[in-house]
Parts: C-alpha cells; structure tokens; sequence
C-alpha cells in the first residue's frame, strides 16, 4: 500500500518537472509535437504507477528522454524554419471576403458544419461578416471580420527565411522582397527577423539587431 | 530557453551515461553469478553478491525476473546440501539460463530494438 503511494508521488514531481522544463507553452494550445509528448508521457508513466514489478527508471527514462527531445527539438525549429514548417504544418486560409475556399477544406480534412461551429465559437453567425479566417497550426480558426480594421498581414519572412508561397499569395515576388528589403537598408534576408506585408500596401519590419 | 536546453542536453548525457553504468553493473553481477555456479561448490558467494547488488539491478530489471534468480540460487543451495545432484544441476542450468536472459535484456541489437 505505502509503495504505490510513494511510487506515485516520485512519478508526479519527476512529471511536474519535467512538464515545468517543456515550459509554459504545454500548458495553452498545443502544437502536434506536444500533443503527443503530452499523450505519451502520460500512458508510459502509468505504467510503472501501476504495476510494482517495473522499475520506476522503465517510467521515468521514456518521460526525461521525451521530454529532453522535445525541449531540444524546439530549440531547432526555432532556428530551422524548414524543421518548423515539417514539424508543425502552416496556417491555412479558408475564408476570405466571405468565400470558402473548398480546397483548403478539403486539405484540412474539415468539413463545413467544422467550419461553421469553429466561427459560431468565434461569435460569428453570418459568413459575409468574414473578411479573413484561417485554421492555425495547433487547430484553432481565427477569424478577422470585414469592419475590424484593414486586412491581415502576412509573415513574409521570419527569422531571417522568407516564405514564398505566402509571397506568391499576395502576388508579389521574390525580385519585389528584395527591393523593399533595400529600401529598409537591408541587403541580405538572413539580416530581418520579422517582416509583414497586407495587400493595400502597409508593412511591418524589424531588424534582428532591433530584438533584445 | 538557453537553460532548458542546456538542462535537456545534460538529461540526456546523464539517461545515456546512466544507462551505460547499469549495463555495466548487469552485466558484470551476472557475469560473476554464473562463475561461481559453474564452479559447482558452496552457492552462500553467488547468493550474497546477488543480495548485494539487487538494490541496484531493482532498478532497471523487472523484480519478478530478479525474483526468480533469487529463489532459484536458494533452491539449488538446498538441493546442494541433501546431495540430490540431479536436481541441483537442473537448477543451475535454468539459473544460467536465466542470468543470459537478464544479461542480454538491455544489450542493443536489431531483436531488442525492434
């Protein structure tokens, strides 16, 4: 009795540990990859809870091991865009000035009773109110309604990559990229950290220097 | 973040360094063990190095396999002493065979990792 207690609270702090070392963003909305470390070092630390054969380091091993990649693995994609983009997937646009595009539905696997419950959650009813909506990589649809303001702006480089295919989206190309990247007094891409465009012409642009 | 990377890197150093020990420290007991079975005399050596080194076997090998290795080098220690060398040999062959099985238990290769 007192050795699956005490086998169970080793488990708990070595598990808060280990979900204070993946950091805060465990807690919120979850990307693909957390999700499953999430899954995983649940069902593999009930394990060893359970049975007093197993050796609490056959629970504990998988969890530190789990969550060491994990840790290790974002700090990769935060640097390795390509990595980001494999592991978490892109935002993808499904609305925009209140037509559906069926296409990107349909590569979603979402149907559209999916897609009128995620706006009904969003407080939108009518379908015309949307100027702009997309699915985000961790499955939530953010909505930009038509009197909320100009357009959404488009990541169209970050951390020094530039992406595009959202580029081509806003029908601009990689020649005009350069030639505004130049006029910020910026000769090399690698150079930016952020710079965003919408289609009436605005843009936000930040230096990787200009970053504490 | 630079600490939790660094934290993750030394997790991992110290899981596979960890690891590596205690496939020392199987390895070696087991070695040891199966020796002095082999050598066919008084099994009270086998029996306290393996009592010695079970706190540490416990934690990586499953208790029932250990259990069993236990009880079986207790058996063949009894059959020793009322002379029935039938069953003492008996005993030792299924503690040999059970010594490799827990020896090879954490050994890397293509059957294990798959």
């Amino acid at each position: 009795m007192l050795i699956p207690f005490f086998r169970t609270l080793i488990l708990y702090f070595c598990i808060i540990l280990a979900v204070r070392l993946m950091g805060k963003r465990q807690v919120g909305e979850m990307q693909p990859g957390e999700l499953v470390i999430t899954i995983l070092v649940s069902a593999v630390a009930s394990v060893p809870m359970q049975d007093m054969d197993i050796p609490l380091a056959h629970g504990l091993v998988p969890v530190f091991t789990l969550i060491a990649a994990e840790v290790l693995i974002s700090a990769l994609t935060l640097k390795w865009v390509p990595l980001r983009r494999m592991l978490s997937g892109k935002p993808v646009e499904v609305i925009r000035d209140g037509k559906v595009d069926r296409k990107a539905l349909c590569s979603l696997r979402m149907n559209l009773d999916d897609l009128m419950e995620d706006l009904r959650l969003e407080g939108v009813f009518d379908l015309r109110q949307v100027a702009f909506a997309q699915v985000e990589t961790n499955g939530r649809l953010s909505v930009l309604l038509r009197n909320e303001g100009p357009g959404p702006f488009y990541l169209l480089v970050a951390d020094g990559s530039p992406d595009l295919t959202v580029l081509a989206r806003l029908g601009k190309t990689a020649d005009w990229l350069e030639k505004v990247l130049r006029s910020y007094g910026v000769s090399d891409c690698k150079e930016v950290f952020l710079f965003c465009a919408d289609q009436a012409g605005n843009m936000i642009f930040l230096r990787k220097e200009e970053t504490a | 973040m630079r600490w939790r990377v660094l934290t993750a890197v030394l997790l991992i150093v110290a899981l596979l360094a960890g690891g590596i020990a205690f496939r020392w420290v199987v390895d070696d007991t087991c070695r040891r063990v199966e020796n002095l079975l082999r050598q066919s005399g008084p099994l009270e050596e086998a029996q306290a190095l393996w009592e010695r080194r079970l706190p540490l076997l416990s934690c990586v090998i499953t208790h029932d396999r250990l259990e069993r290795v236990g009880e079986g080098i207790a058996r063949a220690n009894g059959y020793l002493q009322t002379g029935e060398q039938a069953g003492f040999r008996v005993q030792i062959e299924g503690l040999l065979y059970l010594l490799d099985d827990i020896r090879e238990y954490d050994h890397i290769n293509v059957q294990t990792l798959l």
